[in-house]
């Protein structure tokens, strides 16, 4: 009995793996080299600045003075990034000492302890924490949050801690209208959704006989969170607050709504200062001549660096964590 | 020595506190002879779901009890009573009684914390904890009792990676991360790890089933010496493994509510040849399951 003739020609079909593994490339490349085009840009119009400054100067210089006139006729401009490079680092640390532990904490309750009809809608609302925009979290902290902060947290820490450390010291009677902490508080709230929802995939992924084989040899459950699922999840936990942190450092509207936007390093952190990205929010539309916007460009670059080197850190402690071998 | 189950709540309320079972005592025989477990009317629910109805069954003390039956009689499930490892699945009940030496573990006043300390659990996939190196794995249990001096844990480990016939395999490698050993290993390990706290009992759910022919034979091995000192119950899917290594075995079949019952228990040579229910007879001539 013979069947059917077999035919394996190429079929028509088959000819469009080609044409879309193009397309594919083609969308890759354009990411590349859009970094590339975004990097060369940084790079080039930053370069009239460094003709009057070093980058070393410009990174550790705190004033930035843009063109007084000096009375011998000559123009005094200085453009150091130190205080805004202080006041991002200042306002991303804050924020994460707030939103890491309660961040993390929460991912934990969230897959560890709430009953399954209360896990799913919770995580859902923190989710749309996430989705809302950062004008809207500015705008609330200006009309509100800054205040309660100020008259909480705020001078509790500036009424136990200031007289020891002065960096922590508040005016009791004229409290600063804006100040760094704040900014870095509001973004502790911004950030605290990712650093949840992350956490919480990684402590998902570790294998419920793991919790098993610990709670089967006598361990409470609080014991198996903290000896096996919390060290099995460590490196994604860690990759969450680094995302966290990547988002801190270039938030932007919602920061210069709260920071005060003062030049210098702030003597203390309840005073108001001004971080990278707001400060390039602030001044970008009033700035003309090649050298003031080479400085803005040169606040960018400076970003951009500080950005890039933190998503490197969370692709390679990322990668480690894939790299440790879970028994599921 | 008494067993110490009850919760340090309720034994301070009666202020009679007995010395601490297992600490500072760096051999890993039991403690004493004692190990004799009573399952009677046991039911184990899922929700409202009854998974287990009715068993009642004797376990012989220092001897391997097998638990067979087609998948689903809840024979796992049964077993995860003993240690009270059920009810830590979110709506998962138990009823009737559970005595370990004459203590009901599921007396009011008894820790089921405490309970799994002396009925160890081995599972179906090995699960060495993946942080912990293969010394910190076997120390784990007695790190959860308290502090314990370096030599007395290192001969803890020591005896009990012995105990478990792996020690020659990786004693030049303790500090390794337990996951880098083959499956066979790791489940050496997992046994290693259980009796490191001496329990009385070992519970052992389907500890071959990821395993290949060979490491099967080492743990059937294994678990026929760990007979001598310790009440082994195992649930097994083979009944090649059930005749292979258990002094008893219980057959477990299902009722029409899909709830597990206990078909017979007796001697193993006696289930396998000439069992007193024609249920058992076709199971273990592999007419179903």
């Amino acid at each position: 009995m013979s069947g059917a003739a077999l035919d394996f020609s190429r079929q028509r079909s088959a000819s469009a793996d080609p044409l879309f593994r193009r397309i594919l490339a083609a969308g890759a490349a354009a990411g590349g080299i859009l970094l590339l085009v975004i990097t060369g840009y940084l790079i080039a119009y930053s370069s009239p600045l460094w003709a009057i400054q070093s980058p070393i100067s410009f990174l550790t210089t705190p004033a930035w003075i843009t063109g007084i006139e000096q009375a011998d006729g000559s123009v005094l401009e200085v453009y150091g990034a130190a205080s805004v490079i202080f006041g991002t680092a200042a306002t991303s640390l804050i924020a994460v000492i707030f939103a890491a532990p309660i961040g993390i904490l929460g991912a934990v309750y969230l897959v560890e302890f709430a009953p399954r009809r209360l896990a799913a809608p919770l995580a859902f609302l923190v989710e749309l924490i996430a989705a809302i925009p950062s004008v809207v979290f500015g705008l609330w902290a200006v009309g509100d949050l800054s205040n309660r902060l100020r008259d909480s947290i705020e001078w509790w820490i500036a009424s136990s801690f200031g007289q020891i450390f002065p960096w922590l010291s508040e005016d009791p009677t004229a409290p600063a209208s804006d100040s760094v902490f704040r900014a870095g508080f509001l973004l502790a709230i911004m950030i605290l959704p990712m650093i949840v929802a992350v956490s919480r995939e990684f402590l998902r992924s570790v294998p419920i006989s793991l919790r098993e084989g610990y709670i089967g040899m006598g361990a409470t459950r609080w014991e198996a969170i903290r000896d096996v699922v919390i060290p099995t999840a460590r490196v994604g936990l860690i990759g969450a607050v680094l995302l966290a942190l990547g988002r801190a450092l270039g938030e932007t509207i919602a920061v210069t709504m709260v920071i005060g936007n003062a030049e210098g390093i702030p003597s203390s952190l309840f005073l108001p200062g001004q971080t990278i990205a707001s400060k390039i929010a602030n001044n970008i539309g009033e700035t003309s001549g090649a050298i003031p916007l080479a400085s803005m460009v040169a606040l960018a670059l400076s970003l951009f660096l500080l950005s890039f080197f933190i998503s490197l850190a969370v692709r390679l402690t990322l990668r480690r964590f894939s790299q440790v071998r879970i028994v599921s | 020595m008494m067993l110490d189950m009850v919760s340090e709540k309720s034994k301070r309320a009666k202020a009679a506190v007995p010395a601490e079972q297992h600490q500072g005592s760096p051999a890993t025989t039991p403690a004493d002879q004692g190990g004799v477990l009573a399952l009677g009317g046991v039911e184990a629910f899922y929700g409202s779901f009854r998974a287990v109805n009715n068993v009642s069954l004797e376990v012989q003390p220092r001897a391997v009890t097998a638990l067979i039956g087609p998948s689903g009689c809840g024979k796992s499930t049964l077993l995860r009573t003993i240690n009270r490892m059920h009810e830590t699945i979110p709506g998962a009940t138990v009823k009737g009684s559970i005595t370990l030496d004459g203590i009901d573990l599921y007396d009011a006043d008894v820790d089921a914390v405490r309970v799994r300390r002396v009925i160890g659990m081995v599972f179906q996939k090995p699960n060495p904890f993946p942080t912990m190196s293969i010394y910190e794995n076997v120390a784990a249990g007695l790190r959860l009792l308290g502090r314990t001096p370096k030599s007395e844990m290192d001969g803890v480990v020591e005896s009990s990676l012995r105990r478990a016939a792996l020690w020659d395999e990786v004693k030049e490698k303790l500090k390794q991360p337990g996951t880098s050993l083959s499956g066979g290993q790791q489940q050496r390990l997992c046994i290693a790890r259980a009796i490191a706290v001496q329990p009385r009992v070992l519970l052992m759910d389907e500890p071959c089933s990821a395993l290949d022919p060979v490491a099967t034979l080492k743990i059937e091995e294994l678990i026929r010496e760990l007979a001598a000192d310790y009440t082994i119950v195992i649930v097994t899917h083979n009944m090649q493994q059930a005749s292979r290594v258990s002094d008893s075995t219980a057959f477990f079949s299902m009722d029409e509510n899909r709830a597990g019952y206990l078909v017979e228990a007796g001697p193993t040579p006696m289930i396998f040849t000439s069992p007193k229910e024609s249920l058992t007879e076709s199971y273990v001539a592999g007419r179903f399951g």
